[in-house]
């Protein structure tokens, strides 16, 4: 029971790190970014590279991270704003920008699946009498608590996230005010490509690095910003933990209904409160 | 399923995208058919499978396999310079009806290699049985089915089915690993399910007394839970053995050892593709000691293999594997029949006559021959995972020798056939119930031969 308890917590923790830049991305821009998961991928590829290459993990995460900005600086620059407004066509050209990447890669780093390697120090179980954690899913544990808690300064404590906040509810009026939105659009979806990028170096490490993934990825991440709410940072928390619980039991005990079990809540929530839990913009 | 919630959302503007970008594809084919047609002493051969994708590995390396079998004829087959036209069917069975359509009807091509996956394999045998005049022989596909139930003459396979390559296994680990109780965890579609239809009857018939069966889906995100349980259980069973390939096998050796699994199972068994070269590349050295079945191994040390294994390693950069293998086999199968029949690729009669008399001796994987379904009668291999010069390499261990893809019910085909499809219930979980399942289907007969002989002979 514990234990699953525990399963559940580190997974929704990796939920949480996988979803949160999609959110961060949407809130502001609105824009459903469907490469978010072929920027993951693209990170954790990278990620993985590096680490042959150095043997350090912590500059595959920081490398993987940039790379996967600077991607997401070049498709926010020359497509994202050639098509600012017109959600349909913004959100056509991410899809096709994933499916593109998605083949770019598998010519690069070729169609097998990989795992990224990392540290000794992270390797194994931690025991703590009945209870068997491994160090790894600590860590990822961690990692969203630290992830999560700068965000979360970022948006309520500083100046750069009260204009965040402000372009989120009316970003004409901030505009209007003297600030120049455009470049603030830029730098959350950059920061947005960096979360992914450093999220799927991990991720790669804890799962695997594969073709597909992208996709499998980017359908947690909806399921999840759908569930919490669009834009909303709180939300995000809570539907990752939800998710998490579910997936943890659900995997437990009726295996064959796990997705089914999944998708349940976010119907739910689409019948009552189609705009999520929390949904409403950046708290 | 991952695909789904994009899909839904996109159907309309991709079908519309996709519709314009096959019309433009299928003009410009036609344009190259056009000028292409002066010159006669040409022959098309096709071949399909995932080019693009998440199972792209399965049809490139095929593809890689065919193009090293033509290299050493130097691209000529009976005085014909051979035209290979390859479509990517995406691992998706629909495509594939469709890619094997447009080679059938838009490049004129009798003679397909191809596909590569369980899905595809099913679709393509159905195919087949509707096109008479076009032979098949697949690239990686392993569904039984293909060369069983759904058999036609123009379907001929030079690979493997996901029952023919375990069934040994399963009596190697109760005879000689002395293992009565497994754990076994597979992804839940056809293909595992073949492997653990093989394995069981392998096991039970000769002694096994359970194999408890968990399955997952293909999508899982991380294995934890299934840890948890296998932790649980570890005092019930002697060891575990992992059905699934691919990414699975490697997510699952990663949380394996994250959870300190060999603590509680010292041996690790893995189905066919588990112990694959790409991923002894990425696995931990702890992964050390997993046995597995195949009908190829890397280390096979005779002249053909060695040659078969360098040469491919120069063409493409490489390691030479099974799916490599199969496609080299294929191909050169091929060849042989048509330099015997004079390059004639429309007579599909005599090239199917051709090559079920064959008996191919000079293959990387050892000799096979053809059943009268068509289907590769073949030596299999118990393979372990050892640690040679620092590198994770497949040793052979023991050989079956001529394993056809009935195993051990020669003689009783019609009846293994009349059996239900083989799936995540059948057959049993327990050697009790297997038993009363085998009586009904073959008889008390057979299962006296079996207690009089202690298992197979």
């Amino acid at each position: 029971m514990w234990m699953t308890v525990i399963d559940g917590i580190t997974m929704a923790a990796l939920l949480f790190i996988i979803a949160v830049g999609l959110n961060l991305s949407f809130a502001l821009l609105r824009v459903a970014n469907l490469a978010h998961g072929a920027l993951y991928l693209f990170g954790a590829y990278v990620g993985y590279s590096v680490m042959s290459y150095t043997e350090s993990w912590l500059l595959a995460i920081v490398v993987g991270g940039l790379a996967t900005a600077l991607l997401a600086l070049l498709l926010e620059f020359f497509l994202l704003r050639k098509v600012r407004g017109d959600n349909l066509r913004e959100t056509l050209v991410t899809l096709s920008v994933a499916i593109i990447l998605a083949d770019v890669m598998i010519v690069i780093w070729g169609g097998s699946p990989m795992s990224i390697p990392y540290p000794d120090l992270l390797q194994g179980p931690l025991i703590m009498g009945d209870v068997i954690v491994p160090k790894l899913s600590l860590f990822i544990l961690g990692f969203a608590i630290v992830i999560g808690t700068l965000l979360w300064m970022l948006l309520n404590k500083t100046k750069i996230g009260m204009i965040i906040r402000a372009g989120v509810d009316d970003y004409e009026m901030v505009a209007a005010l003297g600030t120049n939105i455009r470049l603030v659009f830029t730098s959350m979806f950059v920061l947005a490509g960096f979360l992914a990028g450093i999220v799927g170096v991990v991720g790669g490490s804890h799962l695997i690095v594969s073709p597909e993934e992208d996709w499998r990825i980017l359908t947690y991440a909806l399921l999840i910003i759908i569930l919490g709410g669009m834009g909303s940072f709180g939300g995000s928390v809570v539907a990752a933990l939800i998710m998490g619980m579910i997936y943890s039991f659900g995997s437990l005990y009726v295996p064959e209904f796990q997705l089914f079990l999944m998708f349940t809540p976010v119907a739910l929530v689409l019948i009552f409160k189609p705009k999520g839990l929390f949904g409403r913009g950046l708290e | 399923m991952n695909k789904k919630f994009h899909y839904f959302l996109f159907t309309v503007p991709m079908v519309f995208v996709l519709a314009i970008a096959t019309a433009c594809a299928e003009d410009a084919n036609d344009d190259d058919n056009n000028d292409g047609e002066a010159a006669e002493e040409e022959m098309s051969i096709g071949l399909v499978g995932p080019m693009t994708g998440g199972f792209a590995d399965y049809g490139e390396k095929a593809h890689r396999g065919v193009e090293l079998a033509l290299d050493e004829v130097d691209n000529t087959i009976a005085g014909y310079e051979v035209n290979l036209v390859v479509e990517d069917s995406q691992a998706d069975a629909e495509q594939l009806t469709t890619s094997l359509d447009s080679l059938h009807q838009r490049d004129e091509v009798d003679v397909i290699i191809g596909p590569s996956t369980g899905d595809e394999g099913e679709a393509a045998a159905s195919w087949a049985q509707d096109h008479e005049d076009v032979l098949i022989m697949p690239g990686y596909s392993a569904a039984e089915d293909m060369t069983m139930r759904a058999a036609s003459d123009n379907l001929i396979r030079a690979g493997w089915t996901g029952t023919q390559t375990i069934y040994h296994f399963g009596k190697f680990v109760h005879d000689e690993l002395g293992h009565d109780r497994i754990a076994m965890v597979g992804q839940n579609y056809a293909y595992p399910w073949d492997q653990a239809a093989g394995f069981k009857r392998g096991f039970y018939e000769n002694g096994g007394e359970e194999v408890h069966t968990i399955w997952h889906e293909t999508d899982i995100l991380d294995f934890s839970s299934i840890m948890n349980e296998l932790q649980s259980i570890s005092d019930d069973y002697d060891a575990v053995l992992l059905n699934s390939g691919g990414a699975d096998t490697i997510a699952f050796w990663g949380a394996w050892e994250q959870y300190g699994m060999g603590e509680y199972y010292p041996q690790l068994l893995g189905g066919t593709n588990v112990a694959d070269i790409p991923i002894l590349e990425e696995v931990t050295d702890n992964f050390e000691g997993v046995y597995s079945s195949m009908h190829y191994s890397e280390d096979l040390d005779h002249e053909e293999n060695m040659q078969f294994r360098e040469n491919y390693a120069d063409m493409h950069d490489e390691e030479a594997d099974g799916i490599a293998l199969q496609g080299y086999d294929t191909m050169r199968v091929i060849i042989d029949a048509l330099e015997t029949t004079g390059g004639d690729t429309s007579d599909v009669n005599a090239l199917t006559d051709e090559i079920m008399a064959m008996e191919v001796d000079d293959s990387p994987r050892g000799s096979f021959y053809f059943d009268e379904y068509g289907q590769a009668v073949q030596d299999i291999y118990i393979k372990e995972v050892q640690m040679v010069d620092g590198e994770l390499e497949n040793q052979v261990i023991d050989t079956y020798e001529e394993v056809s893809q009935f195993g051990p019910y020669e003689g009783l085909e019609e009846e293994y056939m009349e059996q239900p499809n083989n799936s995540a219930d059948f057959p049993a979980d327990t050697a009790e119930e297997y038993f009363e399942e085998l009586e009904e289907y073959f008889g008390q007969e057979y299962i006296d031969e079996l207690e009089e002989n202690d298992g197979w002979e």
